[in-house]
């Protein structure tokens, strides 16, 4: 009984010196590498460029020291860049805010002035899509403009009205899986 | 025990997320980009009349000119002439033009009140040419809406006004004066117009 426990021990210590030395005990197999590829993130991105004020005649201004009168229309216009990529990338532009007076004490009288929401368009001024793809994606336009209407007597001289709350932002669209 | 152990851990990870994203500011949305427009400041401009070269003040509804020859007198053979100059230096940052419009004049008596002005003449007439002075002036009578002249942005107009006394006026007292209102409206063109 002695001697086959002892065997039985030295029989175990071999097959484990067999694992050691890197053999197996499986029957025949044979291995492949399998080439998934890359995964690579699309993009989403948005760039406003500097913009520009042109008065009634088309002439641009630098509205910084553009004085304007009663009966006059400024229109700002600012190209909007629009970079999407990823196979089923879908996104919403719009734009929030819009002008906003300056100080009660210095701003115009709100009857004397129109000032036109911000409307985003294609380059040839169409409506922006609802949803943007990378097919769509590209140069887009946002303009607004300020009108001074007629007033009476020395109404609105020297006042300032300032535009600070516009943003534009582009959203990606939920993926349906 | 092993139960409440890993209800604890679970916790645990769940609060250091929520620190952890709200440390960073990051959001569970999808990807969204924005930026911020800022077309500036507009800015009116100012309706800076000049008559005579002196800006007339806002709200003002008088302002005092003098003869062109200060040393002139008023006599029946001697008349007086004024010049009112009328400048458009609005800075407004596009074309801006104006109507200047000058009413009829009408003269009172200043101080003792002695009629002097019964006796006046008064004639208006534009300035056609600015080398000219008022005194060579051809005065016509003026239209039932006034002399106007119209007033490019950085220019003016130049108005006469000449007064002579009438050959029936008595001879007041040395130093009797009269003042002439000479109305004057300035209107903004329409752009265009």
């Amino acid at each position: 009984m002695k001697k086959m426990t002892t065997g039985a021990i030295l029989t175990g210590l071999g097959v484990a010196l067999l694992l050691g030395g890197g053999g197996t005990l499986a029957v025949w197999n044979a291995e492949a590498t399998s080439e998934t590829g890359t995964i690579a993130a699309g993009n989403l991105d948005l760039k406003a460029e500097a913009g520009t004020w042109r008065n009634g005649t088309g002439k641009k201004i630098d509205v910084t020291s553009y004085k304007i009168v009663p009966g006059e229309t400024l229109t700002y216009t600012q190209p909007v860049t629009v970079t999407l990529s990823g196979d089923r990338m879908v996104a919403k532009l719009t734009q929030h805010g819009s002008g906003i007076a300056s100080a009660e004490s210095n701003g115009f009288d709100t009857a004397s002035i129109e000032v036109s929401p911000v409307k985003l368009t294609t380059a040839r001024g169409a409506a922006v899509p609802n949803e943007l793809t990378p097919k769509t994606n590209g140069n887009f336009v946002a303009s607004t403009s300020f009108t001074f209407n007629d007033v009476s007597g020395q109404t609105d001289v020297l006042k300032e009205y300032e535009f600070s709350q516009i943003s534009y932002v582009l959203d990606q669209q939920p993926v349906s899986n | 025990m092993r139960t409440k152990n890993m209800l604890l851990t679970a916790v645990v990870i769940g609060l250091a997320v929520v620190a952890g994203l709200l440390g960073v500011g990051g959001t569970w949305a999808l990807w969204n980009a924005s930026v911020q427009s800022s077309p500036g400041t507009v800015q009116s401009a100012d309706f800076k009349i000049t008559v005579n070269g002196s800006s007339i003040p806002e709200g003002a509804t008088e302002v005092s000119v003098t003869p062109e020859n200060a040393q002139a007198r008023l006599t029946p053979s001697s008349k007086v002439y004024v010049a009112v100059t009328v400048g458009n230096a609005v800075n407004a940052g596009g074309p801006f033009a104006v109507n200047a419009t000058l009413g009829d004049p009408t003269g009172r008596d200043t101080g003792t009140g002695t009629g002097l002005h019964h006796y006046l003449t008064l004639r208006t007439s534009p300035l056609s040419d600015s080398a000219e002075t008022c005194a060579a002036s051809t005065y016509t009578t003026a239209p039932p809406e006034g002399w106007s002249a119209r007033i490019e942005k950085d220019s003016s107009a130049t108005f006469c006004l000449e007064v002579g006394l009438t050959s029936a006026a008595p001879s007041p007292p040395s130093g009797t004066t009269v003042t002439i209102d000479l109305p004057l409206s300035v209107e903004q063109i329409q752009a265009g117009a």
